[in-house]
Order: structure tokens, then sequence, then C-alpha cells
């Protein structure tokens, strides 16, 4: 990577180090001049990387670890090609429009999440098994393959210390950058080089859609992000683990005062710039919803407009085109509800071409209502009215539920609803995740099985795993 | 008349719109280039202002209508009485309103004998559609199913909607659209000022002729109309001789042919008449009106119909099909008003009154060396422009229009070679001496450029025994022709009647010019309509030219395409073999490529022309030719139903073949497509014999970009040559990378020209974009065994300028396009 302060030139990271590709593609910022050029690899590239990393050996486990731990302290502090973490921050606020107080805090998230990356993957080890062979009997932990292609999101710059946890389990892994926001991407692959990965390790490969389905066919279990498509294209694939919406929702039962949980309902919407597959998409109330549509609304409207690199701007900025376009797919999604916020305009236009995108929320008139389920990458809440008779079925296919109730025999079903896949019982914001706690299921669930291992051989001969 | 009002749009008003306008509308004719937007805002009479606040005199009638003048608040008011009472309601079924009873029955007062009833439209287009469809179900529905032919003539124009278009008899709205509809034969029309089109016999007796042969060609019993403009308008107000109609009406009448009278233009005053058919004596079936019978007030048309015609289409169920619009109370209400300020005004001894004084002034313009003819019928004019009235070549007229608006604030038209006028007809005689003044000073400096043009020399029908062994068709493939002599030559070839195929002898019959008098210069080629489409179900024989005697000759047949329809097929004469392969060679000699070297051929071989022509150079240069064979469609089809698993395998079953052969045999040249070349890389150990053994890698059939050719060239193969090739079945042939391209630059292509040439187009309007621009690759192939002219490829590349020492466009940077005919390309998978 070199960067001067017109335009940022990000390089491929292959197999023999950076490369820089003829076919290149333009990142704008939010004004929509031109910020980053990304060097975007062909399929012969993309092949013969994913070639390089299965030639590669692993790790052994305490130097991978140790390589984890000061790749994430050089993430969150160090000069990494040229651009400083001050800069970097910048650059991805400018390019993804989130508010750059939330780049700082997924800095950090992230060097921390790489230092802690194999204590993380090894929460999903079962009971008994273990990552080496011990004694003459016992259930070994091993990797499903060798080579991870990660396809990752540009929608949070926190996200990449989930696909580190692959590298911590000994995978080699060929990242393929969101061309949004590729900045996060490449200075994480960039330090895991500068701490001691090879370059044959982990590779970053900018790529097409074309050739990023070679990734995902070439690599032996591939993570995906995307919309509904890529949920589609991908279930029921063993080898694929695709991340789709959240739909994060929080339910409210008669039992219980939602006005007084505001702050929580609140956060949920908007923190993280609204932006994150863990923000609240829905609010489901027993009785009537307009007074907690309200309060909401109340809360929100206050947020301020600010460009993203100000230091005290909370909401998500994109080009003034774009967010015409989300404002009208918003409205044209919201005819027949009751706007108690944004209804006139989610668009702010701050003057240089740039527009914040403002909360919006908007009272449906039942459980079932379609919208409840359109998650907008801006603080966009649809109240609901809930009852027992709607049942769970509005508040399934959700990543994450926060339930303000104290009916126990609802809480003990919610928890058994498999579609609802993280449950937080009271004052619990929807997007604050929980240390040590699974995101979606363990990612170790996917990239590892158990397997039986007896050794009646002499000793001596016992084999050796990691 | 209504003065124009004050303005109430500013110009910084006019500049938010015209930049609106380009980024919101589609305008028809205007290519894609041109920003500047003329926004009109007001009219009054002849009169019109923009949001400039400009002043215009409009001697158009915007598009040949306005015939009572803009601004009439009277057929406003009509207007809004109307709407006030009753907008519209269907005119399906049963249903109906009092203005479109009443504005049929005036109509039928008007028109000539035997029209009875009218059928209501929004427009010409719409009108012509529906006669085209009633004349069809008449025969139908009188059990002459089998007549649906359609006779229309060369340079008429009947609108755009599809079966209006393929009437038509102008190329440039069939060039991209097809295919048009079926069974649909242009004739000649009289054109006295063109001699040259008809071979030293009388145009009529030319036309009558004509119409009579093709009659008896096409069978009476297949045929359901015959259409045309008594008048061309579009063509360049071109009358015909007094006895052609009337002799063409009784022809098709002998015969059982309907009749289509196109009045869109000249009905309703534009000729002094209410209708041109009553002044010529014709009595039609069908006319077709529009423009004059609102004056542009109200988009509308009405289609009269013969009452013979009406009774058949009225019985049983009825006439099938309507437009929404038809009969709409408010459009017919404004037309009746129209129609009785017509009347009121003398708006028809107008036309011929101001026509005349206008044409009488113009006329003048004939003594300027660049004009050939100016015709006059009414109130409708039109300059014919030439660079030789002895040739009749033609002078473009395309930049008068905008010379005399700018100088003059005038608006006229123009076709290609012909000023167009047709004002208003409450023009004033001070209005048209304006008119004529300006005309006047703009043609007289515009021709005063033009000189005669040196025609290109042709052969003579008396020479086609020499051509058969022309020193042009026959010169080697190194030392090339000129383009002129060699276009000059091909077309005498190709459409001799006793040297051409019958395939383009028969296709020259729908053609709307003489190839071998109309093409000239290689941009003449796009004159002709892309015929591959054609070439799925032709009968090869049929693709050989007759002048290569009767004697049957050994054929190779080689196909294009054939994944989502039929094959395409060409034929690959003798002649055309030694051609190319010889000129091959000598490329290849010239890189260094190493003679007595194996040939290994990764690649389709079957029907496809890769690999025999890769094995004819092998054989040519002394070496062994090695082939594995692949089905690129049934890759493609793999390809695009998902099925990579079924790829895949397929994949390693050509790979292992190609092991087998790199293994145990020498090796000097691989002939293959990028896709395989990826897949070769993939393969250490054939990638190490390939590196080991394998001097020169020829890759095509498929793109390559910069940076996989990059890694070719220094990862993968660093010992080995790369040279790419870039070719086409359909035109039988293709051309080498250039040699010394440094990694930046792309891939670039000089064609052997002239027999191959290129251009690069914009698809949307078929111009040659300028150098160093992306456009989409239209091919030619001019020899004496094959003429494959204007074949639109499925690339689009960069159109630059030919290599030192060559001639001719070259291409570089070549891609697949997204689309092609409406299905979606598949590529790189072989």
């Amino acid at each position: 990577m070199s960067g001067s302060p017109e335009r940022i030139h990000l390089d491929a990271l292959g197999p023999d180090g950076p490369y820089r590709t003829q076919e290149r593609e333009v990142v704008p910022d939010v004004t929509g001049r031109a910020a980053v050029e990304l060097s975007m690899v062909p399929r012969l590239y993309a092949r013969r990387s994913l070639a390089a990393l299965r030639r590669a050996g692993t790790l052994p486990p305490d130097e991978r670890t140790a390589a984890l731990a000061e790749a994430g302290r050089l993430f969150a502090t160090a000069t990494l090609g040229g651009l400083s973490v001050e800069r970097y921050q910048h650059a991805v606020a400018r390019v993804s429009g989130l508010p750059v107080s939330l780049v700082r805090e997924a800095t950090g998230v992230t060097g921390a999440d790489l230092a802690g990356a194999y204590g993380f993957a090894g929460q999903a080890r079962p009971r008994g098994s273990r990552d080496a062979p011990h004694g003459t009997g016992n259930a070994v932990w091993i990797r499903r393959g060798d080579v991870l292609a990660a396809l990752t999101a540009g929608n949070h710059p926190g996200l990449h210390g989930q696909w580190a946890q692959a590298l911590a389990l000994g995978y080699r892994v060929a990242v393929r950058p969101s061309r949004r926001e590729p900045l996060s991407a490449h200075r994480l692959v960039t330090a895991l080089h500068e701490a001691g990965f090879g370059t044959d390790r982990v590779v970053l490969l900018p790529t097409d859609h074309g050739v990023a389905d070679i990734l995902v066919e070439g690599a032996d279990l591939a993570m995906v992000y995307g919309g509904d498509d890529v949920v589609d294209r991908y279930r029921g694939r063993t080898t694929v683990l695709p991340h789709g919406p959240g739909r994060a929702k929080i339910l409210i039962t008669s039992d219980t005062d939602g006005t007084r949980h505001l702050d929580t309902i609140v956060d949920s919407v908007a923190r993280q710039a609204g932006a994150a597959c863990v923000n609240t998409t829905a609010v489901f109330v027993e009785g009537d919803p307009a007074p907690v549509a309200e309060a909401i609304a109340g809360r929100l409207a206050g947020l301020p407009s600010l460009p993203p690199q100000d230091d005290g701007a909370v909401l998500p900025v994109c080009r003034v085109d774009t967010a015409r376009h989300l404002e009208k797919f918003v409205h044209a999604a919201a005819d027949g509800a009751r706007g108690w916020l944004g209804g006139d305009t989610i668009v702010a236009e701050l003057g240089d071409g740039s527009a914040v995108l403002r909360p919006a929320v908007f009272q449906l008139d039942r459980a079932d209502a379609p919208q409840a389920r359109l998650e907008m990458p801006f603080p966009c809440v649809w109240v609901a009215p809930w009852s027992r008779a709607d049942g769970l079925a509005p508040l399934r296919d959700t990543l994450v539920l926060t339930a303000l109730t104290s009916d126990q025999e609802l809480i003990g079903r919610l928890l058994d609803a498999p579609a609802i896949r993280n449950l937080h019982v009271g004052d619990h914001r929807t997007d604050v995740l929980v240390p040590g706690l699974p995101a979606d299921g363990y990612l170790g669930e996917f990239l590892m099985r158990s397997k039986t291992f007896t050794n009646g051989a002499p000793r001596g001969l016992a084999a050796s795993t990691a | 008349m209504t003065p124009l009002g004050a303005m109430n749009t500013l110009p910084e008003d006019a500049e938010v719109l015209a930049k609106k306008d380009r980024s919101r509308l589609i305008h028809p004719h205007l290519p894609g280039g041109v920003t500047d937007r003329v926004i009109m805002v007001e009219g009054a009479g002849c009169r019109l202002r923009d949001a400039h606040g400009r002043e215009y005199l409009d001697a158009t009638g915007g598009l040949l209508l306005g015939h009572v003048g803009h601004g009439r608040r009277e057929l406003a008011e009509i207007a809004a009485g109307q709407m006030g009472k009753l907008e519209y309601y269907s005119s399906f079924h049963e249903f109906s309103n009092a203005p479109s009873i009443e504005l049929a029955d005036r109509l039928v007062g008007l028109a000539p004998a035997p029209m009875e009833r009218v059928y209501f439209t929004s427009g010409g287009g719409e009108a012509v559609d529906a006669a085209l469809r009633m004349a069809r179900l008449y025969h139908h529905r009188r059990g002459e199913p089998e007549r649906t032919w359609v006779l229309a003539r060369n340079f008429g124009y009947h609108g755009v909607s599809y079966g209006g278009a393929a009437a038509t008899g102008l190329p440039m709205f069939h060039q991209g659209f097809g295919p048009m509809l079926p069974h649909v034969r242009h004739l000649t029309p009289p054109m006295p000022f063109h001699p040259e089109l008809y071979g030293g016999e009388d145009p009529t007796e030319f036309c009558l002729r004509e119409l009579r042969e093709t009659i008896h060609e096409i069978g009476a019993d297949r045929i359901a109309v015959m259409i045309g403009e008594p008048v061309l308008g579009v063509a360049g107000v071109i009358e015909p001789p007094a006895d052609y109609w009337p002799r063409v009406c009784a022809l098709l009448a002998e015969h059982g042919i309907l009749l289509i009278l196109d009045e869109v233009i000249t009905a309703f005053g534009r000729t002094g008449h209410w209708f041109a058919a009553g002044r010529m004596g014709v009595t039609p079936d069908f006319i077709v009106t529009a423009k004059g019978l609102t004056s542009g007030y109200f988009p509308m048309g009405a289609l009269l119909v013969a009452d013979h015609v009406a009774d058949v289409l009225a019985r049983d169920e009825g006439f099938v099909g309507g437009y929404t619009y038809g009969g709409h109370a408010t459009g017919c209400a404004v037309a009746l008003a129209n129609l009785d300020i017509l009347e009121r005004e003398n708006l028809l001894g107008a036309a011929v009154e101001i026509g005349g004084h206008l044409g009488d002034r113009l006329r003048r313009l004939e003594e300027l060396p660049g004009v050939g003819q100016v015709r006059q019928v009414g109130l409708m004019i039109g300059i014919e422009l030439t660079q030789d009235p002895d040739t009749g070549k033609p002078l473009s007229a395309d930049r008068v229009p905008p010379l005399v608006r700018e100088r003059h604030g005038i608006i006229i038209r123009n076709n290609p070679n012909t000023v167009l006028i047709s004002p208003p007809l409450v023009m004033s005689r001070e209005e048209a001496d304006r008119v004529a003044a300006a005309v006047t000073e703009v043609l007289t400096e515009y021709t005063a450029g033009s000189r005669k043009g040196a025609a290109v020399p042709t052969a003579s029908p008396s020479s086609v025994q020499s051509s058969v062994q022309s020193p042009v068709l026959d010169a080697p493939w190194e030392l090339p022709p000129s383009m002129p002599e060699l276009l000059a030559a091909t077309m005498e070839w190709h459409f001799h009647p006793k040297t051409g195929s019958r395939f383009w002898l028969e296709r020259a019959k729908r053609l709307d010019f003489d190839p071998r008098k109309d093409i000239r210069t290689e941009a003449d080629l796009a004159l002709f309509p892309n015929v591959v489409d054609e070439l799925r179900d032709v009968r090869v024989e049929d693709l050989i030219p007759r002048g290569y005697g009767d004697e049957r000759i050994p054929l190779d047949i080689y196909e294009s395409g054939g994944t989502t329809g039929a094959p395409k097929r060409i034929v690959w004469l003798p002649d055309l073999h030694e051609q190319l392969t010889s000129w091959h060679s000598g490329v290849l000699d010239a890189r260094g490529v190493a003679r007595g070297v194996n040939w290994l051929m990764i690649g389709p071989s079957g029907p496809h022309m890769f690999t025999p022509m890769g094995r004819a150079l092998a054989h040519r240069r002394g070496g062994v030719p090695f082939t594995v064979d692949l089905d690129p469609r049934w890759a493609k089809k793999c390809a695009a139903q998902g099925r990579h698993e079924d790829a895949k395998r397929y994949l390693e079953h050509v790979l292992d073949q190609v092991g087998e052969i790199l293994r145990s045999q020498d090796v000097g040249v691989v002939f293959t497509t990028p896709p395989l070349l990826e897949a070769l890389a993939d393969q250490e150990e054939l990638a190490e014999l390939i590196g080991r053994k394998v001097r020169t890698i020829i890759w095509g059939g498929a793109s390559m970009d910069l940076d996989t050719r990059g890694l070719f060239r220094h990862q993968v193969f660093p010992e080995t040559r790369l040279l790419g090739f870039y070719g086409s079945t359909m035109v039988g042939a293709g051309m080498y990378e250039r040699e010394g391209l440094t990694d930046d630059e792309p891939s670039t292509f000089d064609p052997p020209y002239p027999f191959i040439s290129m251009r690069v187009v914009d698809p949307d309007t078929g111009r040659t974009v300028p150098y160093g621009e992306r456009g989409q690759v239209i091919m030619n192939h001019l020899s004496r065994s094959m003429l494959i002219p204007n074949n639109l490829e499925r690339d689009t590349a960069i159109r630059l300028a030919p290599a030192a020492g060559l001639t001719g466009d070259a291409v570089a940077d070549i891609k697949p396009v997204v689309t092609f005919g409406g299905t979606k390309v598949v590529e790189g998978v072989y």
C-alpha cells in the first residue's frame, strides 16, 4: 500500500507479496471523489494464490498465537503501508461514511480480537476434544480443510476479527475485501504479514464477482457476507458459511413498560451508526405500539448531522444520489405505515456531494407486515403491534432478539426457537456482543470437527497434529 | 394570430432544463455526442420561441404537420370544453362518443370514394400497422389465408412500429432492429431524377415491370397488399409520373391485391388537396392519415377503409385489436375544429399559393453546382443535393439545417442529401420570402465547396468473364489491392448474375441500393444489413459464387455460435483456404515462429474453424498436428446452466488428453484459448512440460486481460513466446497480436486489410467511434469466395490507428459484450 493525500493505492497482497495490477477499481469517498485505487486480480492470479496457500504449511500453535497478538497490536497502533492509524481511520470514515469514532472503536476491537483469537476460537471446542492427541485415546479437534476463503463485507470495519479465528486454528486464508471499504482488510492482512504470518498463509485478493466465485469453489471452506441472495445461494452448502442480514428485533410484552427501556431500544437502533447487522430492525410491542414509536422518534430526532470524520458524528453518510435512492426506496416501502420520523425525508445534505442518512421510525399495523424484515444501512426501525396470537412467527429469522419481558414460559419458547440465533432477556442492546459467547454460533463449529484417535502403537510413534 | 407572449422562462432555467433533458430524455434521431438542446416553450402561427427567448420561424411544421399554425386558442378551448364534458371513453366493443362519430362522418365526406369507414388511432404509425393487419385479415376471412406478403417500396417511410418499419424502405430503420416482419418485399419507386436506377428504361415502365415480375415470383395468391406514399415524403418530396399510381392500382386490382396509400404527410391540405389520392385519380382500399388531422394539437391518426374491405372486417367477431386512445373524444373534437379552420381559412388554397411562390423562388437554386433538383408539391419542398448531377452522387445535407437555424433563426429539416421544407399552411408570403432567402444564402455558400466527385470505376457487365481472372480478386493477401479496387471488383463479382452466389443475388432484391453502383468506399459497406442470422439456415451450396462454375468443389463448412440457436455457417473454398494459410504462415515467419516443429491444437474442431486452421498451418510449415478436441457448445451450456461440476469434469478430461501428448511427443507450438491456458497453468506438471518443450503459444478465441497476459509472460511461461490471435468464423479469418507491446499496452490487432477490415462503432448510433474509444466491432470480409459485409461481432474493442505501413483500423483490448441479440454472452469457458 502506498498513499498520498489525493488517493490511496491498495495493492493485492499475494503469496509473493504486493501485486499491482493494470485492472484497478476506484473507490470513491462519500462525496464521490476518488479516494482509493484498488488492484483487482484476475482469475489466474486467484487460482495460483489458492494453490500457494494450499502448498504452505501451518504455523505451530504457539507461533501463530503470538503472531496474531502482534498483528493485533500493529493493526491498532502502527503505521502500515504508509498509513498511520489515524489516517487509516480517517480514510475508512470518508470511504464508508461511518462515523470516525466508530472506526476508532472498531480498530481497538479488532486488535483485541486478534490477540484473543485462539481463545475465542477454542470456545467452540466440544468438551472432551483436544487440539492434539493425548494419551491412548481421545477426541481430537481437527480442521475440516486447509484453505478458507473469506469474502468480507464493508458495512462495518470490526468484522475482520472473525476470519482471523481461522488463522488461529491453523487455516490458510484468502481474503476478498469489500470493494466498498477495502482498507480494513488490507490493513489487517498487512499487519499479519508484518507480524510473521507468511505471505503464503494469508493473502488479500480484491476481485470482481466472477473471480470471487473461483475463491469459493477453489477453497476448502468459505465464509461469505452478503444479502439474502447470498444466503439463498449457499443455503445447504456445508462448505460455505453465509452471513446475511441480521434483522435484529426487540420484543416488549405487556408486563413491561417499554418507555422505561428507551435507552436500550434507541441505542440498539442507532449505535454503530445503525449500519451493523446487529442493529435493531423491528420493535414488537404487545399492546399499543404508538407510545413506543413516538418515544423512539423523539430521541432519534435529536441526533446531529455531521460529516463522518467529525468526532461528534453518529450517523452514516453517503453520496447524495445514493441517499436519495435509499430515501425513495424506504418511502416506497413505508407506504401505508405511520411515519413518526423520516416520513418527510431521511436525507440531510452536507453541501459537498454527501448526505447524512437520518433516522427513520415507522409504525406498522400488524406484526407480520413485510416491512419489519427490511434492514437498512442506517437507523431505521419498524415498530409493530404484537400479540400472543401472532406467536413467534414474526420474531423468527433473527440474529439477535432482546426480549423485554418477565414471561418465563415465553422466554423458554424463544430460547428453543432455532431461527432466533441469539437471545437477550432484559436490558441488553442487540448490538452488544458478549465476549466469549457466540455471535452467530461459534465460527469453530463451522471450521472444525472432532475425530476419534486411539493410539495402540509402541511409544514414540504417536501422531501429532495441530 | 396570437402574438408570442412575454418570456416566463429565464435563461438559467433553460440551462437547468437542458441539463435535465440530457440526463433524462431519450430523443429519437439524436446522436449520443450532441449536447445542444432547443427547448421550445411557445408558438404562434409559424413562429416559435425557445427557453432562452430565441425566436424561430418554423418551416417544418414540426414533423410535416402544424397545418393551422401554432398557438390557436380556439383549439385549446375546444379541447378544454370537451374535456370538461367527457374527456375520454373507450371505443372498444359497442362504446362510442359523439365527437368520434361526427369526425368519422366528416372524413368520409372529404375522402375520395370508396372510403366509407374510419378506424381511429393515436398516430400514423399505429394506423399503418392497423392497415397491414386489416389487409391480411381481409384475405384470411375471404378464404385466402396464404395471402400474407406485403409489397412496399424502397425509400418509402411508414413509421417505426415493427409492421410499419418493416414496410419502410430505409435501411437505417432496420439496421440493429432485426429480424423484421417477414414476407415484406421492397420494390423500386419511380424517381425520374435518378435514371441510373432504371438501366435506361423508363422509370414507370421499369417499376411496373418489376411489380409484375414480383407478383409472378411470389404468386398473386400469396400477396395481401401493397403500401406506398402517393408522394415520397421523407425520401425527398418525390412525385411519381402521373400514370404510375393509376397503373399500379389497376395491376393490383387485377390480382386481387389491396392498396394502402399512406397519406400521413399528404392528407389535409399539404398538397393543396384534402387527399392526394383524389388528385391522382387513385382509388385505394385504405388511406392512412394523421398529422394534419389535428395539426399536432392532439396525437391522433385515422385509417380510412373502403366499404368492401370494411364489410369483411366488421363481420363475424369484428376487427380484433384496437388502441387505447382510438376515437378519443377530446382528440376527435379538436380534429373537427381543426378541419373547420382548414376549410374556413382556405388553407388548402394557401398551400398551393405559398407553396408555388416558395417553389418558384427556390427552383432558381438548381443553377447551383451542388443542387440536383428542387421539387415542390403544394407546401412541401425537397432540395436534393448532389456532388455530380451526371452520376447522382449525393452531397450530404446534414449541415444545412443547423446553418440556416444558427444564421437566420429558421427551422428546416433534411434527409441524408435533401433539404426538406414543410411549413404550417398559414405561412405568409413574407415569411416564405425569409425562408427562401435564408436557404438560398446558405446553400449558395455550402454548395460552393462541393466538387464533382470522381466516380470509382466499376467493372461493366461485359467484363464479367475477364473478372473471373481478376488480378484484383486474385491478389495475394500479402500484396493487397486498394480498398476501392477491391470493393469494385468484389461487388461486381458477388452481385453480377453470372458470378454471384444464389444467396447474394436473392438477397440483393431486398436491398435498398445497388451494391455494384452504390458501394464505393469502405463506409458504404454499412449500407448492407447484417446477414449473419440468415446464415443459420441457408443451403451452403447457395453461398458458392456461380462464377466458380458448375464443377463440384471440395468445400469446408465452418460454424459459429450454436449455443442459443442454430449455428451460422460459412463456406471455405479452396482458393480462400490457400490465400489465408499462405498469409498466416507469412506472418508467423515474420514473427520468428519456427518451421518444422509439431503443433498441438487444444480447442474446438468438428464444425469449428479453430483446429482445422491450426492443422493446415502445421502441415504447411512442416510440422505434425496433434489435436485435443473440445465441444464449446457443451462447455457453454454447462456454464450457462450452472453445471460447474460437469464443466470441471469435462475440463479434466481435456487436460488428461493434453498430458498424454505433452508427455510423449515433441511439441513446438501450442494453439489454444486463454481459459484452457489458465487450466494448463493450474497443473504444475503440464505447465512445466510446456515451459520445457513449447517455444510458441498462440492464444485465440477469447479475450485476455492485461494482468493475465502479464502473469503468463513473466510467471507461468517466461521462456515461451505468447502470440495473441483475434479472429471471427463469420468473416473466415483473423489477425495476430501486434509485436513489441509492453505490459501496460493491451493486445492490439491489425487486420489483413482490405480483405478483412474493421470498424468500431457506437452500438446505439452505428457511428464509428473516435480513435482511442471503445465500441462494438464490425468486420467485413471481401474476397472472391466470400462476402460478409457489416458483420456485428459480439466483441467490444478500442479503435486504434493502424500500425506503421498498414492501412485500415486496428483494434485493441478485445472484450466480450455482455449480451448479444438479447442473450447473455457466455465467455471464458473454453
